[in-house]
């Protein structure tokens, strides 16, 4: 089959046709790869979580040891803060990759190069997965080390809830870098903060019924407050509601095809206005 | 001003560009230029800063689209054929560096892996052969000189075995010595690859060195075109520096001779002057009892062609 045979093409460089785009997709992968190793990178990654994982275990632990009447507050506050992790990750992911080209100055080398959008974020999401395994091995050890809290406690319904929050991270992700690349590095600042913005309105430590009344319908139209939501019928013993992944799911893929527009809108402007360049200065 | 060169014996030109115009606004950064670059040429856009040169490099990569015109390569466009294109190019600029963090090998295996190379690491010995940098494979890029990060660069341009290489002012930040260094690595890569490359600059002395052709922007639009030498012989000025025996005390009228512009001291006299006067004001320098030692004649170059070029810019805006 040909596009299995090499292929040399008119530059003389032998390529693999059919193999041309998954090699593309490791070069972006080793890219990512060949940085994490560095401390300040791979510490970087697992600092919050850490926080994370000890601020809310030992205010959990508090009030529990205070005497609240909810005895289950613990695995509430601590299965919460593993599957914020998982939603925070999958957007660091799509727009520090990104946003870290930039500040090294080596964006236009890669976009002078064959490699797509789409291959670049795929390989980006690829690695970012294996970050985020990386990273709820930690967590989960840490959570059953010190409080006792098996985050598998959620059982299978874990994965759906988790592959829904990393859907809304990656949109959340594309609406930041398009954001970034029309408006400028003025608001890199959104790549830390938007999750933080977001996470009030997110009911991810409290039930919708928290939030006051003008705040709710904001909260229903985020995919993440039915994931959690899901989450507290679960660990309450309330059995997996479907409704609520649906719901989350449904809007995860709005957010996400309109995140791929809105991206795609863009990248055509930073073309038409050299706004990529300007992301590098 | 047009400009569209046919080299004898070539078919088709590997860069196509017609009408090629690029709006900021309201202000015309590239105003309807059309070139073609032909398999085998060594181009050069030379002109000052904000001529329009680097916005012509970036439309050539795709970094930034026309506004209007058009602008094919290898015969595709980049709508159609983007991913064509790009793996038949390769870019090395002053302006935009490599991930500093990486070392020499793990940058050239990412971009390796981009171009979809197969026999990547013997591509990559051969070339860090070739351009001095085997003995810095395993070193990360910021700890190196710059004329060595530049060499870096320069081998990650070569590695899909480009046939058009732009190069984006190269050895804008280097010493000169260093940046010689780095020209006479790439000339003799270029050579033995039998590239055909795209050179932006401002740097006269290397577009003279390097370029078999050559194309002076000014505010966007291309002033004017053709070798190095035929530039440089538009210059209708040269350069005199005569030495006397005698101090020189007084000078002819200069103004029969076209206006040289003329500075003496003691024994020496140095004249700009148009080529045709050189003589008569010879003779008459003679002729007023100067007697002249030595003579001295500057063939204008491509610096001064580019002077000469600036001067009656700012004198048709005044």
């Amino acid at each position: 089959m040909r596009l299995l045979r090499f292929s040399r093409n008119d530059s003389g460089t032998l390529t693999y046709p059919l193999l041309a785009p998954f090699q593309r997709i490791r070069g972006i992968f080793r890219r990512h790869f060949y940085l994490w190793v560095h401390p300040e990178y791979y510490l970087d990654s697992l600092w919050q979580p850490v926080v994370d994982v000890l601020i809310w275990g030992f205010v959990s632990y508090y009030l529990e040891k205070t005497g609240t009447q909810f005895s289950g507050l613990m695995s509430f506050f601590l299965g919460a803060v593993v599957l914020w992790a998982v939603l925070r990750r999958g957007q660091h992911e799509i727009t520090f990759s990104l946003m870290e080209e930039a500040w090294s100055r080596n964006l236009q080398n890669i976009l002078t190069t064959p490699v797509t959008m789409l291959e670049y974020f795929l390989a980006s999401l690829l690695f970012g997965l294996i970050k985020l395994f990386v990273e709820l091995a930690i967590m989960g050890s840490l959570v059953a080390l010190l409080f006792h809290f098996n985050i598998l406690t959620l059982g299978l319904s874990f994965l759906p809830f988790a592959l829904s929050l990393l859907l809304t991270g990656w949109a959340l992700g594309l609406f930041v870098n398009a954001a970034i690349i029309y408006f400028g590095r003025g608001l890199v600042a959104l790549s830390w903060i938007i999750v933080f913005v977001l996470q009030p309105f997110s009911c991810v430590f409290y039930p919708l019924s928290a939030l006051p009344a003008w705040a709710q319908p904001l909260a229903k139209s985020f995919p993440a407050t039915w994931v959690f939501e899901g989450m507290r019928a679960v660990l309450k013993g309330e059995g997996f509601q479907v409704d609520f992944l649906t719901w989350s799911l449904s809007l995860n893929g709005i957010y996400l095809v309109t995140g791929f527009f809105f991206f795609s809108r863009v990248m055509r402007l930073a073309l038409d206005k050299g706004l990529i360049s300007r992301l590098e200065f | 001003m047009k400009s569209i060169n046919q080299s004898e014996g070539q078919s088709e030109p590997l860069v196509v560009a017609r009408g090629l115009t690029k709006l900021f606004g309201q202000q015309k950064a590239v105003d309807t230029i059309d070139f073609d670059i032909w398999p085998g040429e060594v181009v050069g856009f030379l002109g000052p800063n904000g001529a329009g040169k680097t916005t012509t490099i970036r439309m050539l990569l795709n970094l930034l689209n026309p506004s209007s015109g058009s602008l094919i390569l290898f015969g595709m466009t980049f709508e159609r054929s983007r991913k064509h294109i790009l793996q038949k190019m390769n870019v090395s600029s002053g302006s935009v560096t490599l991930p500093g963090k990486l070392t020499v090998t793990q940058i050239l295996k990412v971009f390796g892996d981009l171009y979809s190379l197969s026999n990547l690491q013997g591509r990559i010995n051969d070339l860090l052969e070739k351009f001095d940098l085997t003995s810095l494979r395993d070193r990360p890029l910021y700890s190196l000189s710059s004329g060595q990060q530049v060499r870096v660069s320069m081998t990650k341009a070569f590695l899909n075995h480009p046939r058009l290489l732009l190069l984006d002012e190269p050895t804008a930040s280097l010493d000169p010595d260093v940046a010689d260094r780095v020209r006479s690595n790439l000339m003799d890569a270029v050579k033995s690859e039998k590239i055909t490359v795209f050179l932006t600059s401002h740097n006269m002395k290397e577009v003279e060195t390097v370029c078999s052709r050559v194309f002076f922007l000014n505010h966007g639009q291309i002033q004017a075109e053709g070798t190095p030498h035929e530039l440089a012989r538009r210059v209708k000025r040269l350069k005199l520096i005569l030495r006397t025996s005698h101090p020189v005390k007084s000078l002819p009228t200069l103004g029969k001779f076209g206006n040289p512009t003329i500075s003496f001291h003691h024994h020496d006299i140095e004249a700009e002057i148009d080529k045709e006067q050189v003589g008569p004001f010879l003779t008459e320098l003679v002729k007023d009892g100067a007697r002249l030692e030595s003579v001295s004649i500057h063939e204008p170059s491509l610096e001064d062609f580019f002077v000469q070029t600036a001067r009656l810019e700012r004198q048709r805006k005044t």
